[in-house]
């Protein structure tokens, strides 16, 4: 049904090499991947497969061979229009709440912050960025007057990493990068955490979603489509029903060998 | 900052400093030239608290007028120090691998000159002044503080919070003044204080060697200097303005400490909850 | 009894993190120990190996092959540790020595706790990275020229060097993709059978924790609410808290109809 649409974020043929001379290794080989609007797909590996570089240039802060478009305008440099509307529309979510999270801020202050970067742009004052912030939180099921004066370190692993999440929705991103959102976590608080970005895709039908991870059992719960990228090449891609339940590549098999009961 | 005994002995002893230095302006016990051929190498009496030097002129009144010269000396060091300082961390977190390099590489290569070596070269031009001191010690102080503040700053500069400010489109002018100095503001202070008491110790220095404030302005190095040529005789002269320079350093070191844990708020919590 | 923990509580700045906490582990069993983060569970672990910090206070009994461990005394207690206890932890690139080489690494509790020759040492530990798995060129290599599932490797290997009688692993598999996790859990098991010695394993996951232990306790603020056999337990939980794990472990875990055939 989507396909006939232009995708939001589009790469094609994607090679990234690290190191010069004999030291050169390829981390990621011809990758092409298109997310649509609304839709959430599921960039899959394991450590070492390259994935987090993958985000890295889809977000255009890490150069490569190829292309990336994000609403058909190329992302490449920091002056290039896709890179600009890129900065306005994406909201990006980290493994480890602790590290992506300034350990002096408090969790009001980190949310607020992609608001009171634009203020001027979207003409907010500092009351609607306060009660946008708030809000933000609340949706992450957060209390947020509880929340809003802590430190990262006074938070649990799920209540750190849920102010994470609230800070890249503060701004009603279109499109949200989450690299590895849940393998910090213990697994209830991976379970609520999930059911919290379920009802973010309920509340923001457009909102379109990557979410990396090598966890098919967090997976399951959330993709559309699943991308299974193993040394740094694409091994499969379908939807979340056809590869899990028809792989068609031997690392997807050996996968879903090892989380199988 | 005032909750632990260091603290507050460091905070009084800086607090009795700058006083002396501001009254020092107006008033001292006895005019500075006051000098009486009769009264020299006095012991400390009723007319002359700490006693008179060899010129006959009163020790304390020449002390609290150094402090004064001292204050200023230690003030426009660590502001040099903390300018230059925070523009080479500045540049050593750039986007710009050109300019990034190039500041460690400066860094790395000017870091080897001695302050002292510094100092002399700058007073054949500018002669033995106040202004030699600042730069020679501003210099020196600053690559240091560059040096010690990188590796954090490096570190904020490549952390997932940084990253994440990016991504909302943060400028790197504003990522540098929110984010990666307050990560690095425990280790400045402390660096800066420590520069501070630096500054003290090296003004006695310089002066003695004769390129730090020009005789006639009176300084702790200053007092040093004229007393300790004969210590032997009159230790008691000399003792007091070694004393008053070891007092101010060592309360300069005590008050870096506590102030990189009084802004720090991972190891305070009375901060953390007044946030 | 390889290990007999009695009514162990552990007080650290005025907080209490463990309350009378009292289980077993006979010979040759493995058991679990399971609870959500912040739970205490990695806190009795610290109890068993001494490695609290210094400020804790310590009551009740932990015996090791009928010694007690509480208030001997860390000469005595590092001793102890090498060579009747051998321990695992969650991250091995924080618990492998950046600047020892994986031979180095290895050899170090043979150094410190058996006079052996150079050549003895040596053979040992050639014989006991073959034993987790990993090839003689490893051996001069540093951690950081490993990938995770390699460095755990490692980690193992230094871990059962010495032949302990007791192996506590708290929480080794978390930081690794399912694939890694797999495999090392089986190789821990098999391991620690081989050799005979009874493990005290640690982690948030019902569906690692059912693959390794036959008998588990769960912990929950700093309390063991529940205990038995871990079948029974994830069959018929009792009280909410291992309800709540359970049911998270269920909705984790892969649920695809027909695949790999």
């Amino acid at each position: 049904m989507s396909q006939h649409r232009v995708p939001l974020l589009r790469a094609q043929t994607i090679s990234k090499f690290y190191g010069r001379g004999h030291q050169r290794r390829q981390v990621l080989d011809q990758v092409s991947l298109a997310l649509y609007e609304g839709s959430c797909l599921a960039i899959v590996g394991g450590s070492g497969s390259g994935k987090s570089t993958l985000v890295r240039i889809l977000l255009g802060l890490e150069a490569s061979e190829g292309t990336v478009t994000y609403r058909g305008k190329a992302v490449e440099g920091r002056h290039s229009l896709g890179y600009q509307a890129l900065r306005s529309e994406a909201g990006l979510i980290f493994q480890n709440p602790f590290t992506s999270l300034d350990p002096r801020w408090s969790a009001l202050r980190s949310v607020s912050e992609p608001l009171r970067i634009h203020a001027k742009r979207l003409a907010l004052s500092d009351e609607q960025i306060q009660q946008r912030s708030l809000a933000a939180m609340e949706a992450v099921g957060l209390d947020a007057q509880d929340f809003a004066g802590r430190f990262p370190r006074d938070c649990s692993g799920g209540q750190a990493q849920r102010i994470a999440v609230a800070r890249a929705i503060v701004t009603r991103p279109r499109l949200l990068l989450a690299d590895e959102p849940m393998s910090s976590l213990d697994v209830s608080a991976r379970q609520d955490l999930i059911a919290t970005f379920q009802k973010l895709r309920q509340d923001n039908p457009r909102t379109a979603l990557i979410l990396v991870s090598h966890d098919l059992g967090v997976v399951q719960h959330m993709a559309d489509r699943i991308l299974v990228l193993h040394n740094g090449r694409v091994q499969e891609e379908g939807t979340t029903n056809q590869v899990l339940s028809h792989p068609t590549s031997a690392y997807t098999r050996a996968l879903l060998e090892a989380v199988s009961q | 900052m005032w909750s632990t005994v260091e603290g507050r002995f460091a905070l009084s002893i800086l607090l009795v400093w700058v006083f002396m230095a501001v009254l020092s302006l107006v008033w001292t016990p006895q005019p500075l030239w006051a000098t009486d051929g009769q009264q020299v190498w006095q012991k400390p009496s009723h007319n002359h608290w700490l006693g008179t030097d060899g010129t006959g002129a009163d020790v304390f009144s020449w002390l609290m007028a150094g402090s004064a010269t001292n204050l200023l000396i230690c003030l426009l060091t660590v502001a040099c120090a903390a300018a230059l300082g925070i523009l080479l961390i500045a540049a050593t977190v750039s986007r710009s691998a050109l300019v990034a390099n190039t500041s460690i590489v400066l860094v790395d290569a000017l870091i080897s000159i001695p302050t002292v070596l510094i100092a002399l070269i700058l007073a054949v031009p500018l002669g033995a002044s106040v202004v030699v001191i600042v730069l020679a010690c501003g210099l020196g102080y600053g690559l240091n503080l560059a040096r010690v503040a990188r590796p954090q700053a490096l570190l904020a500069a490549r952390s997932d919070y940084v990253i994440a400010a990016q991504v909302s489109g943060a400028s790197a002018g504003r990522i540098l003044v929110s984010h990666i100095l307050p990560n690095i503001m425990p280790v400045v202070a402390v660096q800066l204080s420590l520069s501070a008491g630096s500054s003290v110790l090296a003004e006695s220095g310089l002066t003695y060697l004769g390129v730090g404030v020009s005789s006639g302005v009176p300084s702790w190095g200053h007092s040093l200097a004229t007393s300790v040529k004969l210590i032997n005789v009159y230790p008691l002269t000399a003792l007091w303005p070694g004393l008053l320079v070891t007092l101010v350093v060592l309360s300069l070191n005590l008050f870096g400490d506590s102030i990189g844990d009084a802004i720090d708020p991972q190891s305070n919590s009375a901060l953390r909850e007044a946030a | 009894m390889s290990l007999v923990v009695e009514g162990l509580s552990v007080e650290i700045s005025g907080r209490q993190i463990v309350r009378n906490v009292s289980f077993q582990v006979a010979d040759g069993e493995r058991v679990g120990l399971i609870g959500s983060s912040g739970s205490g569970k990695s806190m009795i672990t610290k109890a068993i190996l001494g490695l609290l910090p210094e400020q804790a206070t310590v009551n009740g009994s932990i015996r090791l092959f009928g010694e007690e461990l509480v208030g001997i005394g860390e000469e005595k207690m590092a001793d102890l540790r090498g060579s009747y206890m051998g321990a695992i932890f969650q991250n091995p690139s924080d618990s492998l020595n950046p600047v020892l080489t994986v031979a180095q690494q290895v050899s170090l509790p043979l150094r410190l706790h058996y006079r052996l020759s150079k050549g003895q040492r040596q053979q040992r530990v050639e014989s006991m990275l073959d034993e987790v798995g990993l090839d003689g060129h490893v051996a001069g290599k540093y951690p950081s020229q490993l990938s995770g599932g390699q460095q755990q490797r490692v980690a193992i290997a230094t871990a059962l060097v010495t032949s302990p009688k007791v192996i506590i692993a708290d929480e080794p598999t978390t930081a690794l993709d399912a694939i890694t996790q797999r495999s090392i859990i089986d190789l821990l098991t098999c391991l620690v059978d081989r050799s005979g010695a009874s493990l005290l394993f640690v982690t948030h996951d019902f569906a690692v924790l059912s693959r390794v232990c036959q008998r588990s306790y769960v912990i929950d603020h700093g309390d063991v609410i529940e205990g038995g056999n871990t079948q029974v337990l994830l069959q018929q939980p009792q009280e909410s808290v291992t309800k709540e794990l359970v049911k998270a472990a269920r909705t984790l875990t892969l649920h695809v109809s027909n695949h790999g055939q």
